[in-house]
This record gives C-alpha cells, sequence and structure tokens, in this order.
C-alpha cells in the first residue's frame, strides 16, 4: 500500500486500517468525496455516482473529482493484472510492508491464503 | 472519446483510443476479431447467470455450468474473461494451472489478460463520467504477429516476466516494479495495458489535481475492494 510511502515521504501519518474497510478515516484530505466516489465507481453504482459527481463538485471541485475517477479507473485494471498474474510482491516492500499488511488485514489476499480459501471446492 | 471531457488530459484521451484501435488489429496470438470479441465477453459478465452464481458463491469454484452466449472465442477463454471481468480477487493458481492445461497456451493467456484490463480501464472511465461505453471498434483484418519475449525469466509469478536489471528508483521503490514486469512474456500485451495506465497515474510527483497522497488512498480503497494483493 503506497499510501504509506506516500505519507512518509510528506511527513503525514494515515491510518492505513481505514483503507481496508468500508468506513473509518484514513486522515487524506477531501476523503470523505474521495472515497464515495472511488467505492461508487467500484461498486458500479453509476446513477448514485453521477448525483454524487455533482454534490462533491461543489465542494471540492470538478478536476479533483475527474481525477479521482482516472486514478480509480486505472486501478480497476491494474489489480486485475496484479491478481490474474499471481505478481509477486517486489521484494523490498514484501520486507519492509509486513507489519502493516498483517496489521490491516492486506495479507489475507496473498496468492496463498486465497488458494487455500477458494480451491477447497473446486 | 471523451469529447464533452475537457478535464481529462490530452495524453490520456490519446492513449484510449490508440488503445481501442490496436486492440481492433491483430495482436500477437489473436485476430482483430477475436480481441473485440474479449471485450464484449467481458462486458457480458455482468448480464451472466452463471457468472453472477460464481460471484456470490462462497468459492467461486463450486458452481458448475456452461456460459451461454454466441462467441468466436472457446468457453475455457470465456471463463478466464469473466473470471478477470467479474472476480479477479478470487483468481487461483490451481485455476490458472487449469486454464493452461485446458489448452489455452500462457502467451494467449497474457494477451487475453491485456485486453481485457485494457478494457476495463476504458470502460470504467467512460460508466464512472456518465458516458456510454465507446462502442465496439471495427476488426482490421491481418494475422497474429506471434511474437514472444523468449527472454523472459520466472520470479515467482505465475508466468514468466520481463527480465530487468535491479534498480532502485528516487521514490524508493525499483525503477521497473514487478507490476509492469508482469505482462512481458508478451511485448505487445505489455504495451497495450501499460500504454494505456501511464498517463492516469505514476509512482511519484503525480500531475494531477490530487495530491500523491490522495492518489494513493484512491488507488489503495480500490485494491481493498478488489482484494488484491499487490
Amino acid at each position: 500500500m503506497l499510501l504509506s510511502l506516500s505519507g512518509d515521504k510528506t511527513g503525514n501519518e494515515y491510518n492505513l486500517n481505514a483503507v481496508n474497510t468500508p468506513s473509518g478515516l484514513a486522515g487524506v484530505e477531501d476523503e470523505h468525496w474521495i472515497r464515495l466516489i472511488t467505492e461508487l465507481t467500484m461498486t458500479k453504482e453509476w446513477e448514485q455516482l453521477s448525483q454524487t459527481r455533482e454534490e462533491a463538485a461543489q465542494i471540492i471541485g470538478e478536476q479533483k473529482v475527474v481525477d479521482t475517477l482516472v486514478v480509480a479507473s486505472a486501478f480497476n485494471g491494474i489489480t486485475r493484472v496484479a491478481d490474474a498474474t499471481g505478481i509477486p510482491l517486489d521484494v523490498d516492500t514484501e520486507k519492509n510492508t509486513a507489519q502493516m499488511r498483517t496489521d490491516t488485514g492486506i495479507q489475507s489476499f496473498n496468492y496463498d491464503e486465497k488458494s487455500a480459501r477458494y480451491n477447497v471446492l473446486s | 472519446m471523451y469529447e464533452k471531457i475537457p478535464l481529462l488530459t490530452e495524453k490520456l484521451k490519446t492513449a484510449h483510443e490508440d488503445a481501442w484501435n490496436k486492440i481492433a488489429g491483430p495482436g500477437d496470438f489473436f485476430s482483430g476479431v477475436e480481441r473485440i470479441e474479449m471485450i464484449r465477453a467481458a462486458r457480458d459478465a455482468d448480464d451472466c447467470e452463471l457468472t453472477r452464481a460464481r460471484k456470490n458463491a462462497i468459492s467461486p469454484f463450486a458452481v458448475n455450468g456452461e456460459y451461454v452466449g454466441d462467441y468466436l472465442l472457446d468457453s475455457n477463454t470465456i471463463d478466464v474473461i469473466r473470471r478477470i471481468a467479474s472476480d479477479p480477487g478470487r483468481l487461483t493458481k490451481a485455476w490458472f494451472d487449469q486454464v493452461i492445461a485446458n489448452g489455452l497456451a500462457p502467451e494467449e493467456y497474457v494477451e487475453v489478460v491485456s485486453v481485457v484490463t485494457t478494457s476495463i480501464i476504458i470502460d470504467t472511465l467512460h460508466q464512472a463520467l456518465g458516458l456510454a461505453q465507446p462502442l465496439l471498434p471495427q476488426a482490421r483484418e491481418g494475422n497474429p504477429r506471434k511474437v514472444l519475449n523468449s527472454g523472459a525469466i520466472e520470479i515467482g509469478a505465475w508466468l514468466p516476466v520481463l527480465d530487468v536489471p535491479s534498480q532502485t528508483a528516487d521514490h524508493g521503490l525499483p525503477k521497473v516494479p514487478n507490476i509492469a514486469r508482469s505482462l512481458g512474456l508478451v511485448p505487445g500485451a505489455l504495451q497495450l495495458f501499460f500504454g494505456t495506465f501511464s498517463p492516469h497515474y505514476s509512482l511519484s510527483n503525480i500531475q494531477s489535481s490530487l495530491s500523491q497522497d490522495q492518489a494513493e488512498f484512491v488507488a489503495s480503497r480500490v485494491s481493498a475492494m478488489n482484494e488484491c494483493f499487490y
């Protein structure tokens, strides 16, 4: 999760647990709107998203709304590349994020654990 | 594409148009017609009863059945497309091995992943902006190029990946992270996907109204919702 690395560089500390849950605050600026726009995109709630885009544009600006969608759509693709190729973490990332992955629950997404969970009935 | 959206960069618009155009032509192992069928099959995922049943099951491999629909691609390839489109977080190595055993060559698999995920980026952005999905492009004739990277190496992924020197960038991450190597078995597939992805995001100094931290938050939230480990 590069939010931790980015936060280290900017000197901001974030609550990373909030990223892996539908509620809670990580501490990023404009988080309410950015999160809502992202989540509605991922759940394909297009009508609700249309309303939310308009509301959010009044508060955080239209450019930020569009740029949130630009990043969300990109990661909706690249996460699929990662999951479809079983690509391992980069060596340093694996070493430096072990505790964070456990704390946030991301470790449960690793390929071995997924195989153990989902191959049971195959 | 995106004529009514002035807030997108020209670079992004051009990249998406280029990708759409490239998909319509022959790839390395599939024809233009077959590549367009991949987009169609990905788009149909939400309306597919079997796909929905698998997504809702405790294990996506517990539900048997056959895909309905008239596609030029075989059912093994349709299965790859549907699962990547609908339930990527629950793909497993055992499933991948079965796909290969059922006759889809690793290099063909890479091309399918590239075309489908590229189209998902483009379709997602259109839908999220309130636009209709772009019309499927007109296929161009021609034979697949059959270009394979024989220098791809094993690093513990399900497939051989691009071989690059190990170098660290200023931001502390590898200059070429593993994800950017993942489709390296087929250079054309890697170029198609990352040519589309690159104008959306960068690991540092992102050119956006979002700060790097905000962009990483969005990326992390999407990753979590897709149950992506990487």
